[in-house]
């Protein structure tokens, strides 16, 4: 029993699944946001492209959207360019930031839409652009309350990071199967694997407890609140 | 090469039956195990409720490919208990069901509104009886849209079922992708079958939920 | 010397098959404080909110500073940066503490310095009494604390007028006065304001003439005394008699 070798094996797929799942959330955090803008704020063809791209991305398997881009496009490039060769891990990347990004533009309007519109009112009263308003008042009080969903997207997409392991992408449950061929003890392998996704599950959802409790504004949260304070 | 789109429709819709058939196994078995769960939680002693409250964690820590590799090594490596591979796929898939259906359930159950209870307790109604007979068929229809949700996403994830070899829609797809190198035909098809029963499922959840709300539950479940 | 702030003419909207206004016209002079009285839900607010174009008026013309600001090439930011809107449920920014909800205006609308913006808002906040409550967030504040620095905020912003929707109506009876206190200040140092309220004593202490409005117009106008303690038309007596049983039915229990 090589424990060093286990353990350097399943260091790398460590860092491997963390990687991608930052890469994921943040891509798809972002491109949530821009998808999220044009489907409230953008012309009629628009919003149409935009509802049209997320049920799409919902109506359909990760798994399958996965395959899609991290194998059967390069199978299709290949037709014309018998050389091409993609980077799994980009490849899983691009396709998880793609699905991603269409839940949390999801969330991004949820809590957009769940703003009073007297909050947009003042703002408008004021002389402030549609920009400056959604910039300065809408989003920082929506990214508050839509927190627990961007929380439950981490964990998810922790989660998930492990189909990337169907197109051989070196990260932690490949590294278990690996190990497991090497050493022949997969039963201990693959629990341990369940544990370690559990503990990184604990701790990132601790981490984003804390990044909650410091953002966190009185009367900015979640929790439904009455009409002001009268 | 060349298949034909009359040899591999029935190829595939082999694959579509499975899936189908996987979810709807799956997704009762997520519903007996969720409703024990919930009410353990809701209703049990604190040494009951801390085992259901580890299951329900446990099972949504843990993603499906590594539930399905404890299932299908561990289990015969460790305990000697052996399943086949689609058994295996209806046992992960269903346990990890149920611990999202519990949660479900348990909000519909506290959404029953409280008065009821003390009024049943009034009559002289048993707790057993009040549970019975007053808070869950209210619940239940509490849970209808949700758990609806939740078979949308059920029915995605049997696509995971792959690793186990089971040769579901998605791997049908893709071995047709293989042999034809014609991805977007096939991945295509594969994406409108999934497209039209889950946009379906959905549609209908949204339209119930309009009637009955639950507090707390929104943005919780990840369709 | 009358300076002429704004002038409505024969305003008019509809929402669907409801017409909300059907030509209202009135002006207000610089340093001046009009009234408005009214049966709830007759378009007081709708009103108001078409002289700063929150909601397009279908038809009529408004003159800001002799400016017709209904037509198309005004630019409406410029123009609602001039004009100060303080509504019925405060509508501070929730994510701001109480001096940043007074200075986001000038930083990003009239875009002064932070420095600038902070003395600017400091003031304004001493002006309703409410620089100890700088570094509070709304949700800390009562609603007639909530109420004096929306009043604020529109105040900082120096503009030529200020309009008000209901101001107290949404506020539990004992925290009305502060908030009016605040109000009729301003109306002494000769703010030029357009009031939509029920307070009538408020508007008998420090208007300059009152309208009442209904059925869509300005039915009937005049200085304070006359309206309220010799109405001419029925409409506006039975208005205010039902204003007075409210308020008097109280005092004979």
């Amino acid at each position: 029993m090589n424990y060093e070798y286990i353990l350097s094996e399943l260091s790398k797929g460590i860092v491997c699944t963390l990687e991608l799942t930052a890469l994921v959330f943040i891509g798809g955090f972002l491109f949530g946001f821009i998808l999220s803008v044009g489907r409230t704020y953008g012309s009629r063809f628009i919003r149409w492209l935009s509802i049209g791209y997320i049920e799409l991305i919902r109506g359909t398997p990760m798994l399958l959207q996965i395959l899609i881009i991290g194998f059967g496009l390069p199978i299709a490039i290949r037709n014309y360019y018998p050389d091409f060769t993609i980077n799994s891990f980009w490849a899983v990347s691009i396709a998880m930031i793609l699905n991603s990004g269409a839940y949390q533009a999801e969330y991004f309007r949820g809590a957009f839409n769940s703003l009073e519109f007297g909050q947009t009112e003042a703002g408008l009263a004021l002389g402030m652009s549609k920009w400056e308003i959604v910039k300065n008042i809408l989003l920082p009080q929506a990214i508050r309350r839509a927190f627990p969903n961007f929380t439950n997207e981490l964990i998810y997409i922790l989660k998930y990071s492990s189909l990337a392991m169907i197109l051989s992408v070196h990260e932690m449950t490949y590294q278990a199967k690996s190990v497991g061929a090497v050493t022949f003890r997969y039963g201990e392998i693959y629990l341990l694997l369940g544990a370690l996704y559990l503990a990184f599950a604990f701790a990132l959802a601790q981490i984003m407890k804390v990044v909650e409790m410091k953002v966190y504004i009185p009367g900015v949260t979640t929790r439904v609140e009455k009409r002001g304070l009268l | 090469m060349q298949v034909p789109l009359s040899d591999a429709l029935p190829f595939l819709a082999k694959g579509a039956y499975i899936a189908i058939v996987l979810s709807l196994l799956s997704i009762f078995l997520g519903f007996v195990i969720g409703i024990v769960v919930a009410i353990a939680e809701t209703y049990g002693g604190r040494v009951v409720r801390y085992i259901a409250m580890g299951y329900e964690n446990i099972l949504r820590g843990i993603p499906l490919i590594a539930i399905y590799f404890i299932l299908f090594f561990s289990l015969p490596l460790l305990l000697h208990i052996g399943m086949s591979a689609f058994l295996t796929a209806v046992v992960g898939l269903g346990i990890r069901s149920s611990a999202y259906q519990s949660q479900i359930f348990r909000s519909s159950i506290q959404s029953v509104d409280k008065g009821q209870i003390e009024a049943a307790l009034s009559l002289g109604m048993s707790r057993g009886e009040t549970i019975l007979h007053i808070v869950l068929p209210q619940a239940l229809r509490f849970s209808i849209a949700p758990w609806l949700n939740e078979y949308a996403v059920v029915l995605k994830d049997t696509s995971i079922a792959l690793v186990l070899g089971i040769v579901e829609l998605t791997e049908k797809a893709t071995q047709l992708v293989q042999v034809t190198k014609d991805p977007f035909l096939w991945y295509g098809i594969a994406a409108v079958f999934y497209l039209i029963i889950v946009l379906t499922v959905v549609t209908i959840a949204n339209r119930i939920s309009e009637k009955y709300r639950i507090k707390g539950l929104g943005g919780m479940i990840r369709v | 010397m009358y300076e002429e702030v704004l002038k409505v003419v024969d305003l008019k909207k509809r929402f669907g098959n409801n017409e909300v206004l059907k030509g209202v016209s009135f002006s207000i002079g610089k340093g001046e404080t009009k009234v408005v009285i009214g049966p709830s839900g007759a378009g007081k607010s709708t009103m108001l909110r078409c002289i700063n174009r929150l909601v397009e008026p279908d038809g009529g013309k408004i003159y800001f500073k002799g400016d017709e600001i209904t037509s198309k090439n005004v630019d409406i930011k410029k123009i609602r940066s001039r004009i100060g809107f303080v509504f019925q449920h405060f509508n501070l920014f929730k994510h701001l503490t109480a001096l940043d909800n007074v200075k986001i205006g000038l930083k990003i609308v009239k875009k002064m310095s932070d420095k600038e913006a902070t003395e600017r808002a400091y003031k304004a906040l001493k002006m309703v009494r409410l620089e100890d409550c700088a570094s509070k967030y709304p949700a800390q504040l009562s609603g007639g604390q909530q109420q004096r620095v929306a009043i604020a905020r529109a105040l900082a912003m120096d503009p030529e007028i200020i309009l008000f929707d209901e101001p107290t109506s949404a506020l539990d009876p004992e925290l009305v006065g502060e908030v009016l206190d605040v109000m009729k200040e301003l109306s002494k140092k000769h703010v030029t304001m357009l009031v939509v309220t029920h307070e009538i004593g408020f508007a008998l202490g420090v208007a300059d003439e009152i309208l009442f409005f209904y059925d869509g117009v300005i039915w009937e106008r005049g200085k304070p005394q006359e309206i309220i303690y010799k109405p001419k038309k029925k409409e506006t007596k039975d208005f205010l008699r039902r204003i007075f049983e409210l308020y008097s039915r109280g005092e004979e229990e």
